[in-house]
């Protein structure tokens, strides 16, 4: 194990270095390129054996993915908002065909108006997909989900490809300090791909992915992928105790943050949590019994997870980084289907959109939250609609951007023709 | 935690010092996290680069709104992107300004109030390095004024950052020397830690109600002409220079320029608008005649 210094980007390079992945599909796109240019260096200096193919669109990109973990190698790709998109077809053709591949998706909101900052409206698109979805805070987190979501991913009584996302930016480009493993010490957790599916092979010819004409078959074949799904909530804890025995860090599904005797919990996902953290000590030193939720996997949908760390709370508040134009936060409503079946479920449960094209969260937004929480003052209709959040000096700010937009006609004299 | 702010422009190594600054914690055991903010941009773009040091884990991520000390790497930086220089920063906060400390007084009259220091990174490069390479300097300036990092930290993190930046060891030994030389000569400054600064920008949230706008309901810019308005043309480091006497005319210097700053004057002929051409030098590669030239920016 050595300790250094490395970006979200490179950590997720070095997962997929240390899972000794056999093939690499690529395709360039901000602010994820840094991940498969680092892999594409290894292997021209022959330090990882993967052979790294550059290909012509992500939706090539994740065709050659699947093909090549039909034949039964490890795969690895990666990709990020508007090319996540554009191979989007594949992502159900992967998951149908059941092959344990791992993407990982750098988060960047989706066009138009275009960014390059983060939110999840990208990755939460693949939500129905079947792709099994780990969300990272941090940057040893990046490389550590890569190497739990093999073990999930290809576990047999899985067999569904796995996300590990993580923001662009904010933890793409943000370096900090991260332990990485000996090759020798991963393999004790991660050994080499054995497939017990029948593969793609000249040899023995088969034909894969098959039409299913029949209503009934379809239903078969998409309830075991459900079944399948849910199997990573039974595995979890034996996989996890195996991570904590191998490398010392033990993740749950869901982080808990100062939630022991936590009245009030706010629910976030991603590197956002950091900010979320930092504002939970602060309102703490205020003895303000508040606390935070970070759902690391979000596929499985991990319900009695939920249950068990909100039962009895007094409130709790969903910030979900992302939006479903038209009904609002996509966790929210998640998190209220876990929720509702729970009998002593929190008698407030609040959502907040945040950090939508990265943006940040003002001083002052949790204790706002907060205050929402303790003193519910609205009707059941306004509860159960998103709390867009916004200020004052935003508003001003996008007024000044439209007087410049504005002006139809600017005077100039440039003397170019 | 200390929050730090690199200014500089695409190229000239923001990012690598905010990596050898983040380093230098990291190896004097804080806590450390480094970040360059650049998506579009591209060499000789102004850009920003981050440094944020403490002693527990670090609760912030993205850009530094409230430094607690910012490095100027460009001193043109002070008059083309005050937006982002002076964003966030107090008459307290220190602001070193890579520039001649004799000018200091008279080019700082008419700028926003801090506590500036002028100090000239460029002249250390120059001597120590034999180049403009100042990322280890303006690191060590930052350094200087955070008791934690020891110099031994910063020695190696300088060889650590510049060896994996692909140097050759020489010039690793010649950065680790520039940086020792700024370290030696820029002074202690007291630099305020995040927490102070946040309260003061404080502001209450508010729902956004919908404005109805039929004109700005999508991202649409009606404002015709605005690129002009954002001179881009000191993004170049190197220029190109049209010799009309070989030119024959066949526009495609003006075709291809991706800038639109090629021009064509009443007789066909171009000309460089040098307000806007970012020096991109795609013109050179396509002149059939080799009409245009390449020359380095002062």
């Amino acid at each position: 194990m050595t300790r250094t210094m490395l970006t979200g980007n490179a950590a997720a390079a070095w997962g997929a270095r240390l899972a000794e992945v056999d093939y690499v599909p690529a395709f360039p796109i901000t602010p994820q390129t840094e991940i498969l240019e680092t892999l594409a260096g290894w292997s021209q200096l022959g330090e990882i054996p993967a052979r790294v193919v550059m290909m012509d669109s992500e939706h090539s990109m994740l065709a050659a993915a699947a093909t090549a973990a039909a034949t039964g190698v490890r795969v690895f790709t990666a990709t990020s908002s508007q090319g996540f998109l554009y191979g989007f077809e594949m992502l159900y053709a992967i998951a149908g065909l059941r092959l344990p591949l791992v993407l990982v998706n750098v988060s960047r909101a989706l066009a138009h108006p275009i960014t390059l900052e983060p939110d999840h409206n990208d990755v939460l698109s693949a939500r129905d997909t079947g792709f099994l979805q780990f969300h990272a805070e941090t940057s040893q987190e990046v490389l550590d989900s890569i190497l739990m979501a093999y073990r999930f991913a290809e576990h047999e009584k899985v067999l569904l490809p796995a996300i590990v996302n993580l923001d662009g930016f904010y933890l793409s480009f943000t370096r900090e300090a991260v332990e990485v493993p000996t090759p020798e010490e991963t393999r004790n957790f991660l050994p080499a791909f054995r497939p017990a599916y029948p593969l793609l092979s000249n040899r023995e010819p088969v034909a894969m992915g098959a039409a299913v004409l029949d209503p009934s078959l379809y239903s078969y074949f998409k309830h075991q992928m459900h079944n399948a799904a849910e199997n990573v909530l039974t595995i979890y804890p034996k996989i996890a105790d195996e991570f904590a025995a191998t490398f010392g860090r033990r993740y749950g599904i869901i982080e808990e943050f100062m939630l022991d005797d936590a009245d009030y919990v706010i629910v976030m996902t991603n590197s956002f949590a950091s900010m979320g953290k930092a504002e939970i000590k602060r309102l703490r030193q205020k003895g303000k019994k508040i606390g935070l939720a970070r759902l690391r996997m979000i596929r499985p949908f991990p319900h009695e997870e939920l249950q068990r760390v909100l039962r009895e709370r007094k409130g709790v508040a969903v910030v979900d980084q992302n939006i479903s134009v038209g009904k609002g936060g996509i966790l929210f409503s998640e998190i209220a289907g876990a929720l509702y079946p729970l009998a002593g479920r929190p008698p407030v449960l609040l959502s907040f959109i945040g950090g939508l094209g990265g943006r940040r969260f003002r001083p002052g937004e949790f204790d706002g939250m907060l205050a929402k929480m303790e003193n519910p003052t609205e009707s059941a209709a306004e509860t159960a609609r998103p709390h867009l959040l916004f200020t004052g000096e935003e508003c001003r700010q996008v007024g000044r951007f439209f007087t410049i937009a504005r002006e139809e006609e600017p005077s100039r004299e440039t003397g170019i023709l | 935690m200390i929050e730090v702010r690199f200014h500089g422009r695409g190229g000239q190594g923001a990012k690598i010092a905010s990596r050898i600054l983040g380093r230098s914690g990291f190896l004097s055991g804080l806590y450390a996290q480094d970040f360059a903010l650049f998506g579009a941009e591209r060499r000789g773009a102004p850009l920003a680069s981050f440094t944020r040091l403490g002693r527990e884990p670090i609760g912030e991520r993205g850009y530094v709104e409230t430094p607690g000390l910012a490095v100027v790497m460009d001193d043109s930086l002070l008059k083309e992107a005050p937006e982002q220089v002076f964003h966030g920063v107090f008459p307290h906060t220190p602001l070193f300004v890579n520039a001649d400390p004799d000018q200091l007084a008279a080019r700082t009259k008419h700028l926003p109030p801090a506590n500036y220091i002028f100090i000239d990174l460029s002249a250390i490069a120059r001597e120590l390095i034999a180049s403009a390479f100042i990322s280890a300097a303006a690191a060590a300036v930052a350094a200087r004024s955070i008791p934690a990092i020891e110099i031994a930290a910063l020695d190696e993190a300088v060889r650590i950052e510049i060896a994996e930046f692909g140097l050759p060891a020489d010039i690793i030994g010649k950065n680790q020397a520039a940086a020792r030389r700024a370290y030696a000569q820029a002074p202690i400054v007291p630099v305020s830690p995040a927490s102070t600064a946040m309260e003061i920008l404080e502001t209450a949230w508010q729902a956004v109600p919908y404005l109805g706008s039929a004109q700005f309901a999508g991202p649409t810019i009606r404002h015709r002409g605005s690129a002009v308005l954002r001179e881009t043309g000191n993004w170049r480091t190197e220029r190109p220079e049209i010799e009309l006497g070989r030119c024959k005319r066949c526009f495609l210097c003006y075709l291809y320029c991706p800038e639109a700053a090629m021009t064509l004057d009443s007789e066909n002929f171009p000309h460089v608008d040098y307000d806007h051409c970012k020096g991109c030098m795609i013109c050179f590669e396509e002149c059939p005649t080799d009409a245009i030239s390449r020359r380095l920016e002062a």
